[in-house]
């Protein structure tokens, strides 16, 4: 709930302000691209400490004006116990800077989740992925059509599995079902290579 | 610098302060489990009743007495059917007991249980019986079928399904909350009831004929019981006036009684036993003959005994096949020939004429004469029938399957008839 909450907030203010920015600041709309991959650093058991997974994204989008760019991304993000893909999109606004600028970003999607292969021997195994949220803010050092962008953030991923078992009872057949929800957060670090089409 | 507060910059600020680096587990659980239904045992036992002929909606034990055809409705009664004419059997009544799961009968005298007690019912009148005696709360197992059972309720004469949600923050296996275990339906069962028979031998004359599962047999003035893993001796010298004489313990997991000259045969998931009755109070072992873990009835004739296993869910295992015994000396029964079989249920066998209710696969009729070559004398094969179990009586072999009770002819065995079928109305 609390993640609908936030981002019907967060298209509304998007709303505001792109009509924003596209009134102000009028760009003949480009393609863009980004590849860029790096360390995700939080604990699934904080007891044995912090531990790093690796997380990398490909996007495409549109540069609308020249702070706002929105666009649809893949990844493929690693935890300690389990995998995802996720499929999100990304938007981007430029807070200062021209060339060279600081970034604010905002990945949100879905991911698809492939827990470790032992959960694979329980019954009736089903493994469902969540909500993805990434928030970031970005140094993108540019030059005319490729720049460097170096990001930090938190990501947050919900992801579950779970697995039933049937069983003929004397009167009858009964199950017993779990589901076992993960909610997974992470500082994230990343390095990317953007370029203009 | 008005950029700075724009409402996304705000918001993806707030992202960013609102996150941490732990991360959060539930788990949720969700179960169903059977909680028990209660009725006091005197409604109970103010139930017991004559009523028209039902249905059969699910047939149990059947027990043939002279010219009447006896068979139960699971938990319910039995259906009382005249079968003077195998090809035209005739519903008369039904008897209703709650709790009926199975029967004998000397005499005029029907012993069936309710639950937790023992019923001596005069049934010289079909239409008008008389309870002659009680024996109340003799079957002791039924009130210990779970640790949340409360006996004090009454008894448990039905089970509801519950759906239970738990949400905890760690993994772990949570029990039924009655804490009950596996037990199958009535008096204590071990394995489901559908049926089961075969001559269950004795002086037909005054004592009925059951079948390969029976869980009450009657051997001279004593009618034995299975509860749980004991037998009851039940003294009926005196017909209308049974007396419990004895209880004792066999093995946990026996399913089936079958008595043969002054012996009681035992069958059970892991074995066959044979018992001694010198002293009829007290059932002796003479011994035991182990075979792999699975359903297990068992009939005897001259010095072999017939074995079915089968595979099944509560069975267990994977064995189908048929076992013959020597058992010349009881002392050491010899496994003398194993033939495999689809999926045997009751068996039962006359005058060297092995009937076999093999599940799915249908009836089989076998000339056993040449025991060590049953399955090459095959008599004839009534597929397309779910079959349970079959009590081969002078020349009639009377058969349940899962939609009907058939009645076959084989007093010529090169030419065995089907002579009338019952329907069972399956819901």
């Amino acid at each position: 709930m609390r993640f609908i909450l936030l981002v019907a907030t967060l298209l509304t203010s998007l709303n505001i302000a792109a009509q924003s920015n596209l009134e102000s600041e009028r760009l003949k709309p480009y393609f863009v691209g980004t590849l860029s991959s790096g360390v995700q650093v939080g604990c699934g058991n904080c007891a044995t400490g912090n531990q790093l997974s690796v997380s990398a994204y490909f996007i495409n989008g549109l540069q609308l004006t020249r702070r706002f760019a929105v666009g649809i991304g893949v990844g493929a993000d690693s935890y300690q116990q389990l995998k995802t893909l996720p499929l999100f999109i990304q938007l981007s606004e430029k807070l200062v800077g021209k060339k060279n600028g600081l970034f604010l970003q905002l990945n949100a999607g879905y991911a698809w989740a492939w827990y470790d292969r032992t959960e694979y021997t329980l019954p009736n195994y089903n493994q469902i992925g969540g909500i993805m949220i990434h928030p970031a803010i970005a140094y993108q050092i540019g030059v005319e059509k490729i720049n460097l962008i170096f990001s930090i953030g938190f990501k947050r991923q919900i992801a579950s599995y779970s697995y039933r078992y049937d069983y003929q009872n004397f009167a009858g057949v009964v199950y017993n079902e779990y589901i076992a929800k993960s909610e997974l957060n992470r500082f994230v670090l990343q390095i990317g290579f953007g370029w203009r089409y | 610098m008005p950029r700075l507060i724009s409402p996304y910059f705000l918001f993806v600020l707030f992202l960013l302060f609102t996150f941490a680096c732990e991360d959060k587990y539930e788990l949720e659980q969700k179960y169903t489990y059977y909680e028990p239904v209660y009725t006091t045992l005197a409604e109970v036992r103010a139930s017991v009743k004559v009523e028209p002929p039902k249905e059969i909606t699910e047939a149990g034990k059947i027990y043939i007495k002279d010219n009447w055809l006896f068979v139960n409705e699971v938990g319910k009664g039995i259906h009382v059917i005249d079968n003077t004419d195998a090809k035209n059997p005739v519903a008369k009544s039904f008897i209703t007991i709650p709790g009926n799961y199975d029967l004998a009968i000397k005499g005029n005298i029907l012993y069936a249980d309710s639950y937790i007690d023992l019923l001596a019912i005069d049934i010289s009148n079909k239409s008008s019986i008389k309870i002659t005696k009680r024996l109340e709360a003799i079957f002791f197992i039924y009130n210990k079928m779970g640790m949340g059972v409360d006996p004090r309720k009454g008894i448990v004469t039905d089970w509801k399904l519950k759906e239970s949600i738990t949400v905890s923050s760690s993994k772990g296996y949570t029990a039924q909350p009655w804490g009950g275990f596996m037990f199958d339906r009535g008096v204590a069962f071990t394995q489901s009831v559908n049926a089961g028979a075969a001559i269950t031998p004795g002086n037909p004359a005054t004592t009925g004929i059951g079948g390969s599962m029976a869980r009450f047999t009657i051997e001279g003035d004593y009618l034995y019981m299975l509860d749980g893993g004991n037998v009851h001796s039940v003294s009926i010298e005196s017909l209308a006036d049974p007396v419990a004489k004895s209880s004792n313990y066999i093995a946990w997991d026996i399913e089936t009684i079958f008595p043969y000259k002054g012996n009681l045969f035992f069958g059970s998931q892991s074995g066959m036993y044979i018992f001694d009755l010198t002293d009829p109070q007290k059932p002796s072992q003479i011994s035991r003959y182990s075979h792999v873990r699975s359903c297990d009835p068992v009939v005897v004739e001259g010095d072999l005994a017939y074995v079915t296993l089968r595979s099944g869910t509560t069975c267990q295992g994977f064995t189908n096949q048929l076992e013959v015994i020597d058992i010349k000396d009881l002392k050491n029964p010899v496994l003398l020939k194993i033939y495999p079989m689809t999926n045997p249920h009751g068996l039962g066998i006359d005058n060297k004429k092995l009937f076999i209710c093999d599940g799915d696969d249908g009836l089989k009729i076998y000339d056993a004469t040449d025991h060590l070559n049953i399955t090459a004398n095959q008599l004839a094969h009534y597929k397309n029938i779910n079959t349970y179990d079959v009590i081969p009586f002078q020349n009639v072999a009377i058969m349940t399957g899962k939609d009907g009770i058939y009645q076959f002819d084989y007093s010529d065995p090169q030419n065995i008839k089907l002579l009338s079928k019952l329907s069972i109305l399956n819901k």
